[in-house]
């Protein structure tokens, strides 16, 4: 199905019809009309509770019944309306078209509908077969983010698609109708006259077969399902005119909630596995946080929890910020929560509802909260004092007890962290021992894990543990652990080891120190320090950053567009899988949509998955944190910029017209300190969103973005060919700096409009491309194409105070599909391309002079082959299957790795990594290739080579082929230590 | 006493042929016993033993951990392909599935990293043995030894009655290494088959990714030595493995099960599908899924492609009819017609097709004879293939409203489903409800044995439910 705008093209074929044919059908129209006005049939259905029985709705009028399909679950808008939930919710008035009373000549189809998640086709009430070269039937739904009216008459052989002119508000109510009197078509939104055609004319010619349905669009090929609410649908078998429909809109106008805009989140932290702390930021102090919590599936209300699902809190000193902490939630469950704004005299209250599945809360179970049995005095001191819990950097993770005894250190060990804990002891049957304790508190297993085996040569990969204990590691004088072996199973960024001799052995740490010192001995990445915990000495031995580990802070490497991570640990061929676990499939987005990538820091991964994000440990795959933010989606990253940053302590996301900082180790947010606001003030209609986002120095920059303009790919858009020189570009007005640690403003630049995919960061210089165009201007949108095609300039600003260093005039044509701009060794680059060919330009930073330009034809021109990203390394840029020297455009090779697959290709110092049947490797020094079989990454940037290892979640999501594993996973070079 | 050389082998000869024909049975468990997953190794999952009415439950074990699967749900949708609510295909390990022999229950644990023994007329526990990770797979029994796999990479081999270890074995030649996989600090070749033990010989596998080594391995049940180890590339194997005379299948995770030889570990071929873990044996017909959308492909010996597909998550096979399960419904079908019915629509199918893209050969402007004769051949095979189409719709025997998607076993003459919050039984003659029974949680794992009904939970409960009486 094609559509051009507000209404189709094709609606126009039908004027060439012969003038008797239209007199006909004009007679007939009118006959229609008269006896319309005699008995007019009404079909009304109301989609509240007390019209439902046993899944079937009892229409108010008219007698045709509908069956409710999927799940039912209502709301309390505009009186009670049904859910409809995208995926199952539908309404079947009849499987069969011909024994359902349509109209015949003249029609009105009204319904009360809000949409919460737009979709390229959607349907309201539905009766049509649309194959492209057969077109029959009426529909009144949605084509993106427009109503839309479509019908058949006997005067055409398609349909035509009315548009309405205005895009409807997700999350807001709309009356819609479609009017058709045999001679006109005619859309109204909130009784408003929203466009007309007069493209159809005679009788309403229905397929001989179908469905008619409420609330989704079907027909024999395609089954488009509403995202959203229904409170009724009327069909009446009569043109109602403007007045009426007017009436039938103020009729429950007063009914509209408003929508309540916040400040910030929600932020929705699933802290326990039970648990859920829910944080948000009203734009004015309230009084009063009211929380409304409902499950998706009423059977299950019982086990909704102790608690009530309508929660409100009355405070003393109304604050912006409110905290709701939702405990006994059912595990697998969909939730709908409503926050509502302040209480009106008059009228309902402003409220926004968002959704959380319950299921993807990843949070550890703790272990059972049972007496320990061990005895009274059995636990070590160690771990009793409250210094041991913060040595940890987090207590969540792998833990290495060497020397477990009975287990009771285990024990303890466990119930003061979420550590999972590895316990060794040489002594079998003092192991054995120690399970059979263990176990009968319900310990073994999940929280410890006991091994029989000697203290040294354990068969342990490298980075896992976060904190390695023994307290005997020297006996007779020696010490009885392996330096190497401890040396490589600490984890890295923070890893550590607390090592003591026996509590008498008063020359234990003097022989501790001496055996560790060659670790701290140069630039290894390790500390030594003598500490003292309750009353005993203990040797800490500390992992710091590895010499040489590069990190991924943002979309491409580092804001500078790279596409490297410049680490130099991983290199050559040889790879062994390090982890692999959560996340999986199921909180991710569809095949990673050309998604925001995944970014790494610190010896943290953090991942995107569809409105959720993950903090995990990069080196166990310990997942540190998780939290569901309804508002962060973001896809179609060629035509946009990513909505995430990160440093070595923080992780910043943008969504709506905010920003936040989240803390890296524990995933909290201040929402008093952490949240930053787009500053760019609203400009009649126009409002800003937060679009691009950076980490610079002590800086976080940001964009503001005309609002509604960011693609959501919730439907499975992949904004690849056909037609990808017909993609906007996502465009900011304003680029901003806040500082970083406090919501202060350092600068505003305003002068063009920015394509967000050129902004670049390099050497304290922003660089970016703008137009100036007046069209690009005026615009309403920021999804811009011809507007910003035209009056383009390079410009440089000074990344610390905005101060604009250099600009210069651009001519890029053949940039049709993507406009990427990235920045090594002083040279910036431009990569586009267009139906046929990429285009290459290249520019010295230092004051924007040309170097050198060059085309090269598209060699795959689906699955992303025409909008790769490249890859600048050392002197050459790597772009497709070729690399050219930076500095002079000359043709260094054509011989890049074939990819398959939909993605674009990530770099090391000297390894590339891509999708292709497989997760692919390149090793540039040997020209070596391989894949890991079995596992495969998504649609966009998904393998990120960063601190010594290859983090590589899971992106395949949604793919639903039978490769093996859909998994998180992370990989080492063989030679690790 | 003296024995000469032929008195001696007169002695043993009977000890010997006792133990062969011990060792040559697919399992030495007794009619009223249950000893591995759904029974036997080709996953019958029928029990001949009824169940007494009514049915009341004589214990429960509830762990204060529940069970923790490797593999989580599928995505919620392919909303490239429009398919939502995706079918998971690796539930293995959603539950401790039990097993029972000898008067006794056996299962493994994902979350307490242990195999324990149970009573079976009261749950007292008898015996239990631990390993270094979790153990996902059912013990299989086979007279006094219970052999199973843990993720710490060992197949391990124990006495029945008493729990002590006769054997492990790390069936990989890798060094040891262990590593986090699945949020545990589990072998990077983990056991992830449910074991086959068959004439004397273990059967499963070691390894999860293939670049990281994955291999169908053998060992000898005496002693577990390696009798083979078959690599496998492309691909991983995960999920209970099934066995025939001569094949040995294992499922691949979310792919298609591979079938090796058994004598000697040879990969035959990975058959064509949708993937899954769920698979039977029916006969010499290779019945696995549930691929994307909850349906169950029908592979014939010697073959790769699909005869045909049910819509359905598991399946029961019984005397000339099938027994379906799908999300919402129980149906019966006269298994024998289908199938033959399916084979002439392949045959003319393949003639369809032939006639089709031969067509499409000739070009925009075929001479005419042959088009004319094509296309009679598409009009007649295409009817033909819609009347065979008409008649398989017609073996459907019965079908009734079922909302227990998690497990179906027969025992009896009942098919028992496994429900959330709740077991249902069903008359095979007719689909008629009999009775309901709570359980604790999705009954993922069903078991029957000796008038015993065990049930299994995602919460990690085992219920025994017996003779009210």
């Amino acid at each position: 199905m094609n559509m051009t705008p507000n209404f189709l093209s094709r609606a126009f074929r039908s004027l060439a019809l012969p003038a008797l044919a239209c007199g006909l059908i004009c007679a007939a129209a009118a006959t229609a009309f008269g006896q319309a006005k005699e008995t007019p049939r009404v079909d009304h259905w109301v989609f509240d509770e007390a019209s439902l029985k046993n899944g079937v709705l009892t229409p108010a009028q008219g007698g045709q019944t509908a069956a409710i399909l999927g799940q039912i679950r209502f709301s309390d808008d505009m009186g009670g309306a049904m859910m409809f939930d995208g995926v199952e919710t539908t309404a079947q008035v009849g499987a069969d078209i011909t024994k359902v009373k349509l109209p015949e000549s003249a029609l009105t189809i009204e319904a009360w509908v809000r949409i919460d998640r737009a979709g390229k086709w959607g349907g309201i009430f539905s009766a049509l077969q649309d194959n492209g070269d057969y077109e029959k039937g009426l529909l009144l739904g949605l084509h993106d983010s427009h109503f839309c009216f479509g019908l058949a008459a006997q005067s055409s052989t398609q349909i035509t698609y009315l548009q309405s002119k205005s895009s409807y508000e997700p999350g807001s109510w709309h009356h819609v109708a479609g009017v058709y009197d045999g001679t006109e078509m005619r859309i109204y939104v909130d009784g408003v006259l929203n466009g007309s055609s007069d493209a159809q004319k005679g009788k309403i010619v229905y397929p001989p077969d179908g469905w008619v349905m409420l609330g989704a669009y079907r027909d024999k090929d395609e089954y488009y399902k509403l995202h959203g609410e229904l409170r009724e649908v009327k069909l009446t078998h009569r043109a109602l005119s403007q007045q009426e429909i007017t009436e039938a809109f103020k009729l429950r106008a007063n009914m509209i909630p408003e929508g309540l805009i916040l400040d910030a989140g929600p932020f929705i932290q699933l802290s326990k596995p039970s648990n859920a702390t829910v944080t948000w930021r009203t734009q004015v102090p309230a009084a009063r946080a009211d929380l409304l919590l409902r499950p998706s599936r009423p059977k299950n209300l019982v086990q909704f929890g102790k608690h009530e699902d309508r929660m409100t809190y009355l405070y003393g000193h109304p604050p912006k910020s409110h905290t709701v902490e939702l405990d006994s939630l059912d595990p697998n469950q969909i939730y709908t929560m409503t926050l509502y704004g302040p209480l009106q005299p008059d009228g309902p209250r402003s409220k926004a509802r968002y959704e959380f599945d319950s299921s993807l809360n990843y949070a550890q179970e703790p272990g059972p909260a049972v007496a320990q049995p061990f005895g009274k005095q059995a636990v070590p001191d160690l771990f009793r004092h409250a210094e041991f819990p913060k040595q940890l950097r987090t207590d969540a993770g792998y833990a290495l007890l060497l020397g477990a005894g009975d287990g009771r250190g285990a024990f303890a060990m466990a119930r003061v962290s979420k550590l999972r804990v590895i316990a060794v002891e040489p002594d079998a049957a003092i192991a054995d021992n120690a399970r059979q304790l263990l176990d009968s508190v319900g310990y073994h297993g999940m929280r410890v894990s006991v091994w029989d085996k000697p203290l040294t040569g354990l068969p342990l990969g490298p980075y896992a543990m976060n904190l390695i204990v023994c307290e005997s590691a020297i006996r007779d004088g020696k010490p009885v652990l392996k330096l190497e072996e401890i040396a490589k199973a600490l984890r890295p960024e923070g890893g550590i080891a607390l090592l003591s001799g026996a509590a008498d052995d008063a020359g234990a740490m003097a022989k501790l120190k001496e055996w560790a010192a060659p670790l701290a001995a140069g630039q290894t990445g390790y500390s030594l320090q003598s500490i003292e915990i309750a009353g005993r000495s203990y040797l800490k031995i500390t992992r710091g950053r590895m010499p040489g580990a590069g990190w991924w802070t943002h979309q491409y490497g580092q804001a500078d567009n790279a596409s490297t991570s410049g680490d130099k640990l991983i290199t050559g061929s040889e790879l062994d899988l390090l982890w692999w676990g959560r996340p999986g499939a199921r909180p991710m987005p569809d095949r990673g949509a050309r998604n925001p990538a995944p970014l790494a820091a610190g010896g943290r991964l953090y991942i995107q998955g569809d409105r959720i994000l993950f903090g995990q440990d990069a080196y166990n795959g310990t997942i540190l944190w998780s939290m569901i933010v309804p508002e962060l989606r973001r896809t179609n990253l060629p035509r946009c910029s990513a909505n995430m940053a990160a440093d070595d302590d923080s992780l910043f996301i943008a969504a709506r017209h905010w920003a936040a900082r989240i803390d890296g180790d524990t995933g909290k947010i201040d929402p008093d300190k952490d949240i930053f606001l787009v500053p760019t003030p609203a400009e009649g209609n126009r409002k800003y969103e937060w679009g691009y986002l950076a980490r610079e120095g002590k800086l976080l920059i940001g964009s503001s973005v005309r609002a509604g303009s960011f693609y959501m790919g919730d439907d499975g858009e992949w904004y690849d060919t056909p037609g990808a020189e017909d993609v906007g570009r996502i465009t900011s007005d304003e680029l901003f700096a806040y500082h970083k640690d406090a919501p202060r403003l350092a600068w505003r630049h305003r002068k063009g409009v920015i394509l967000n995919s050129t902004i670049t960061i390099a050497d304290g210089v922003i660089y970016f491309i703008e137009s100036r165009s007046e069209l690009a201007a005026k615009a309403t949108s920021g999804r811009l194409l011809k507007e910003v095609s035209d009056k383009q300039f390079m410009v440089a600003l000074d990344a610390a105070t905005g101060a604009p260093k250099w600009e210069k005039p651009v001519n890029l044509p053949g940039f049709d599909r993507m406009t990427y701009l990235s920045f090594t060794n002083m040279t910036l680059t431009v990569v586009g391309s267009s139906a046929k060919e990429y285009s290459i330009k290249a520019y010295d930073a230092g004051a924007g002079s040309d170097l050198w330009n060059t085309k090269f034809p598209i060699s795959k021109d689906h699955h992303g082959g025409a909008i790769q990203h490249p890859v600048l390394l050392g002197d050459a840029i790597y772009c497709e299957q070729r690399a050219y020297d930076l500095r002079t455009g000359k043709l260094l090779r054509t011989d890049l790795p074939e990819r398959r697959g939909c993605g674009t290709m990530s770099a090391s110092a000297s390894t590339f990594f891509y999708r292709h049947h497989h997760h692919g490797l390149w090793d540039l020094n040997t020209n070596k290739r391989l894949e890991f079989q079995g596992i495969r990454s998504g649609c966009w940037l998904g393998i990120l080579p960063a601190g010594g290892v290859v983090l590589a979640p899971e992106t395949s999501s949604g793919c639903s082929c039978t490769h093996s594993i859909q998994t998180s996973a992370a990989f080492v070079p063989r030679k690790a230590k | 006493m003296k024995f000469n050389g032929r008195s001696r082998f007169i002695g043993i000869a009977p000890f010997l042929l006792a133990l062969a024909a011990l060792a040559a049975a697919p399992c030495a468990a007794s009619a009223e016993d249950w000893p591995q997953y759904r029974k036997d190794d080709s996953r019958s999952g029928i029990s001949g033993d009824p169940l007494p009415a009514p049915l009341k439950e004589i214990w429960k074990l509830h762990p204060p951990v529940a069970p923790q699967p490797a593999w989580e749900l599928e995505a919620k949708a392919d909303k490239y392909s429009k398919i939502y609510d995706l079918t998971p295909r690796q539930t293995f390990d959603y539950a401790h599935h039990p097993v029972i022999a000898g008067g006794r229950v056996f299962y493994g644990s994902t979350s307490q990293d242990k195999v324990e023994c149970l009573q079976a007329s009261d749950g007292k526990r008898l015996w239990v043995f631990f390993t270094e990770g979790p153990v996902r797979f059912a013990p299989v029994v086979v007279g006094d030894r219970v052999y199973f796999g843990s993720d710490d990479g060992h197949v391990y081999c124990l006495e029945a009655s008493s729990g002590k270890l006769i054997w492990k074995q790390r069936p990989v030649e890798q060094p040891d290494r262990r590593q986090p996989g699945n949020e545990r600090m589990i072998s990077a070749w983990p056991i992830r088959t449910g074991l086959i033990v068959r004439e004397g010989m273990v059967y499963g596998s070691a390894g999860v990714f293939p670049s990281q080594g994955v291999w169908a391995v053998a060992l000898k049940a005496g002693d577990g030595q390696v009798a083979w180890r078959s690599p496998v590339e492309l691909t991983t194997l995960q999920g209970y493995g099934l066995a025939s005379p001569g094949k040995l299948y294992l499922p691949a995770g979310r792919n298609n099960p591979v079938i090796f030889e058994r004598s000697s570990g040879k990969l035959e071929r990975i058959v064509e599908g949708a993937g899954g873990t769920w698979a039977l044996l029916a006969g010499d017909q290779l019945v696995f899924g549930p691929g994307r959308k909850g349906e169950l492909g029908n592979v014939e010996p010697g073959r790769s492609d699909q005869l045909a597909t049910f819509s359905g998550l598991h399946m029961i096979v019984h005397q000339g009819s099938s027994y379906l399960h799908s999300r919402t419904q129980l149906s019966a079908l006269d298994r024998t017609l289908y199938l033959k019915l399916a084979s002439e629509r392949r045959t003319i199918q393949a003639q369809h097709s032939a006639a089709t893209e031969r067509l499409k050969k000739l070009g925009k402007t075929p001479p005419a004879d042959q088009a004319r004769q094509l296309r009679e051949t598409i009009t007649s095979t295409g009817a033909q293939i819609d009347a065979l189409t008409r008649r398989m719709g017609e073996c459907t025997k019965w079908q009734v409203n079922c909302d227990n998607p998690y497990d179906l076993i027969a025992a009896g003459d009942l098919l028992i489903t496994g429900g959330d919050n709740r077991i249902q039984a069903f008359a095979m003659s007719d689909g008629a409800l009999r009775w309901t029974q709570p359980v604790n949680g999705k009954a993922y794992a069903l078991a029957a044995a000796g008038g015993r009904l065990l049930v299994g939970t995602d919460k990690g409960t085992i219920h025994c439910f017996g003779d009210a009486r």
